[in-house]
């Protein structure tokens, strides 16, 4: 099986760790990993402003550099939401439109393609999970606390499989962060006050270690985390995941 | 005001002065999010009650003419008089001129949002007619001359030492008193005069039924009908879309509407007004403002789904921590933010901004609009007819040129990494409001794309 | 053209291709014994329920339980108007028969009596047509509310199955006591209608 991997832009410049633990990880679950030159973003920044008519050389871009894998995995459930709504392609709608089928984030590519049972890995610490909503409430990765229907979660199933970890409950287990892509500068006053709300949740019941599967939200709840000099860390969970 | 003082995320910014309030009402909203939860999640067929609530507001919408003609007929039929009203200043005049015939200058009103969107008591006013709204919340609001921060709770804003001293103020409490139960009693005693002595009354609708001509209205309180069964004229003021086709959906509507408001199985009551009290005038006014407009949007038909139930806003997390002011709407929060857009393109540009895209919302919502996907299709809709800072069209175009060219991206990186100036989320700010309340990511080394390159030297296959 | 037909028209020109109605319900939650869950839910929103078997035994609870404890708890004191628009307490309550009185005259009615037609097990609703003077329910300090036993079905839809289009003028599905959380959330019982709701779930009469 060959996969691509995408490594969305902020997490290329700032947490080349998320980006390494999902490579390594995947190699040493038996895929073959090409990480394709070129590759820039998914365009989200510029839809979600409102300016997806702009997006179109971002896309044909992306689909000159993923075409023709078995899959692409991505350690951001928000691109690869975002992907899988609006990537198309002018010059090359059918590819377009076959990367919208074979992208995944990565807990859901190792829970519903890998099958994944059983993992090498131990992270004997504390840990709060942070739902991240495009991955939660758009690529259903876990149950939503909105619904009337039974429980899951595919983050939480692949961390049960870790060794001598231990998951914190949250009075709230799946509220936004208030990242939100450009909101976060836009509303800055609300979307600092959601992060800190937030992260308080995770501290309240002692998690050592926030995790998810998006690394901006990451990115947001680290920098209140670091401004209020908490000990409490992010950590993406492909690093959990491929810990030792 | 000034144009950008009305904009949502200042008047968001103000909320945020004082946290312990932001702290207040964040909880107390999220305290009804749970008390919906918990009556929800006990009904093993919710799911299937929003899928069929839906697709029975699909079927309205799609064939609201008929059923518009229809409830005429029927409505008529049972004796009460049916108006049109193209728009606010129509709706508005008819009521007048309703009040005028018969000499009343002083009227009691219970709920109804409708009356908000069209500035009804304002223009009331100038008519030198009072309407006192009976509601508790919207009277407490109506005190403060405020507008309501919410469709169903329109005073959670406010705490009980503040309505305290309106009271105090109007109605004579005692000073300092806060006790909800006194303020309440106070309160029941003052709206009952009015109840007593108004000729008129007007009441909201929340549900109009095509086959029966009969209008449900549902209170709490009983206000509604306090004020309809002791006046010799009930006004009833209905948005078009309020329409369902037979009285049998009731049962779907009225379970779904007050488990996710409040988290109620049902409203105290649930009010079915077919025909006038014998000697009674009842009317119906019949509103369009804009609804037909928005029944032309493909994207934003869905909207008129809404059977207003403030269960968005409730869960909304952008909502609980910038409070419903802050949409400077008459309908707040999510749904408020795709229904205000089509009102005024140019004065609600900044409400579909106004969010995360967190989704919670449409999941929430009990006759499943896609709240969230038409917040941001809204985006698009804004940006294309020219609703945004231009500052932000440049910085954009920019942004779009790097990330289609893996050249110029490559260099982009380098210069981010040491400012995160050009990291997408932040993009055009000089003075990056990031940093307000945030550490910037640390930079590492190498990014990721290094590492590989070099990693790629020794394992190149 | 009049507004009316402008409204028609754009509503026209603007709503799509008739989409279908969708089906019932397939199984919505039904009660193995309603008149169980009705009460639980009755009592949780405020109402208190006494069951009993015939008009005697309303009359006894109402003169000895009732008003007594009516008059310690809100300490009402001389003469209750106490007022019936269901046959059968004509000597203990004034007896409503016409609706040609004044609505506005019944704004001293302490306790009104009247029949509900159906109750709704899933919400405590019970139906109550007009009966003589509409505003009577809501006007009244306390109410009292007679239901048939048997006539307590599990949920809505069963209960408009039951009323079809019905034939009454006026009628409102009530569960329990007037009631606000307006202020901060703190629930207080009497907001504008009764501040109490007793209801008499009728057994078997023997
Ligand atoms: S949009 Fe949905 S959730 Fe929001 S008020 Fe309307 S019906 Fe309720």
């Amino acid at each position: 099986m060959e996969v691509a991997l995408f490594v969305p832009c902020y997490v290329d410049q700032f947490y080349p760790g998320a980006a390494r633990a999902t490579l390594e990880l995947l190699e040493k679950l038996g895929v073959t990993v090409r990480y394709p030159e070129g590759q820039t973003c998914c365009g989200q920044p510029m839809a979600n402003s409102g300016y997806e008519h702009l997006a179109g050389g971002c896309n044909e871009n992306f689909v000159e550099r993923f075409s023709g894998y078995d899959y692409i995995i991505s350690p951001s459930g928000s691109c690869v939401l975002h992907l899988k709504e609006h990537l198309h392609s002018e010059k090359h709608p059918v590819q377009g439109e076959e990367i919208r089928h074979r992208i995944f984030e990565l807990t859901e590519f190792l829970t519903d393609i890998l099958k994944v049972e059983e993992l090498d890995a131990r992270f004997p610490h504390k840990v709060g999970v942070h739902q991240s909503c495009h991955g939660q409430r758009g690529l259903k990765l876990s149950q939503m606390s909105e619904l009337t229907a039974p429980a899951f979660s595919k983050p939480g199933k692949l961390l049960h499989l870790v060794k001598d970890i231990e998951l914190v409950e949250l009075d709230r287990i799946d509220e936004c962060c208030g990242f939100g892509g450009t909101f976060c500068v836009a509303e800055e006053a609300v979307s600092v006050k959601m992060g800190k709300d937030r992260v308080a949740d995770h501290l309240r019941h002692g998690a050592e270690y926030i995790t998810g599967a998006d690394m901006s939200c990451l990115m947001h709840m680290e920098g209140i985390l670091r401004r209020n000099k908490s000990n409490t860390k992010v950590i993406h969970i492909a690093e959990i995941l491929n810990s030792h | 005001m000034q144009a950008n003082e009305k904009k949502h995320h200042t008047l968001a910014d103000h909320f945020n002065a004082d946290e312990a309030r932001v702290d207040w009402h964040d909880k107390t909203l999220w305290f009804v999010r749970t008390k919906r939860d918990r009556l929800t999640h006990d009904l093993l067929e919710w799911e299937e009650l929003r899928d069929t609530a839906s697709q029975i507001k699909s079927h309205v919408l799609s064939n609201l003419s008929q059923y518009l003609e229809e409830f005429e007929q029927k409505a008529s039929a049972n004796g009460v008089v049916v108006h049109w009203a193209a728009d606010a200043e129509e709706h508005n005049n008819i009521v007048f001129n309703l009040l005028k015939k018969q000499g009343i200058d002083r009227m009691v009103k219970s709920k109804s949002m409708l009356t908000e969107e069209c500035h009804l008591n304002d223009y009331l006013a100038k008519q030198g007619i009072e309407v006192i709204d009976s509601d508790l919340g919207e009277r407490i609001v109506q005190l403060a001359k405020e507008m309501p921060s919410h469709i169903v709770l329109p005073c959670i804003h406010k705490k009980k030492e503040e309505i305290g001293d309106l009271f105090h103020e109007h109605l004579g409490t005692e000073a300092g008193v806060s006790d909800p139960q006194i303020l309440t009693e106070t309160a029941r005693q003052h709206l009952r005069d009015v109840f007593i002595t108004r000729k008129a009354a007007l009441t909201g609708v929340n549900f109009a039924i095509a086959e029966t001509g009969e209008m449900v209205i549902c209170t709490n309180e009983g206000n509604a009908d306090m004020g309809a069964h002791l006046s010799n004229i009930h006004i009833a003021s209905m948005g078009i879309e309020k329409i369902i086709p037979k009285r049998a959906h009731l049962g779907v509507f009225l379970r779904l509407l007050t488990r996710s408001a409040t988290g109620q199985p049902i409203t105290t009551y649930s009010s079915h007004f077919k025909k006038p009290r014998k000697g009674q005038e009842m009317h119906v006014i019949l509103v369009d403002n804009g609804r037909s407009r928005q029944l032309g949007r493909t994207n934003f038909r869905n909207s008129l789904k809404c059977i207003r139930c403030g269960a968005c806003m409730n869960t909304c997390p952008v909502y609980r921590r910038s409070g419903g002011h802050s949409y400077h709407n008459a309908v707040s929060g999510p749904i408020g933010s795709i229904l205000a857009p089509n009102l005024d393109m140019k004065e609600f540009s900044d409400l579909p901004f106004a969010s995360t895209l967190c989704g919670s919302c449409s999941n929430v919502c009990p006759v499943k609009i896609d709240i969230h996907d038409q917040l941001y299709k809204w985006r698009q809709e804004l940006v294309k007819a020219g609703y945004t800072d231009k500052k932000k069209t440049v910085a954009m175009k920019l942004m779009a040129a790097t990330l289609s060219s893996p050249t110029k991206f490559k260099l982009a990186g380098k210069l981010g990494r040491l400012t995160l100036k050009y990291a997408p989320f932040t993009v055009n700010n000089g003075l990056n409001p990031w940093y307000k309340g945030r550490e910037m990511p640390a930079p590492p080394k190498e990014s990721f794309s290094e590492w590989y390159a070099n990693r790629g030297k020794d394992k190149k296959i | 053209m009049n507004s009316r037909e402008k409204i028609l028209q754009a509503v026209k020109l603007a709503q799509p291709e008739v989409l279908p109605l969708p089906t019932a319900l397939e199984t919505p939650t039904v009660y193995s014994d309603p008149v169980v869950k009705f009460t639980e839910v009755a009592q949780a929103v405020g109402s208190s329920v006494i069951e009993v078997n015939s008009l005697e035994a309303i009359e006894d609870h109402l003169k000895e339980v009732y008003l007594p404890e009516l008059q310690k708890k809100w300490q009402a004191s001389g003469k209750l108007r106490v007022v019936s628009t269901s046959v059968g307490f004509e000597n203990f309550a004034e007896q409503i028969d016409s609706s040609d009185i004044d609505p506005h005259t019944f704004q001293d009615v302490e306790v009104a009596i009247m029949k509900a037609d159906l109750g709704v097990a899933e919400n405590s609703a019970l139906w109550v047509p007009e009966t003589i003077i509409r505003v009577l329910p809501f006007i009244c300090q306390h109410l009292i509310l007679l239901v048939d036993k048997k006539t307590i079905v599990s949920n809505m839809h069963q209960a408009y199955e039951r009323m079809g289009l019905g034939q009454d003028d006026y009628g409102a599905f009530i569960a329990g006591p007037s009631k606000t959380a307006d202020i901060e959330q703190s629930l207080v019982l009497g907001a504008h209608g009764p501040r109490s709701l007793w209801i008499y779930l009728i057994g078997d009469v023997e």
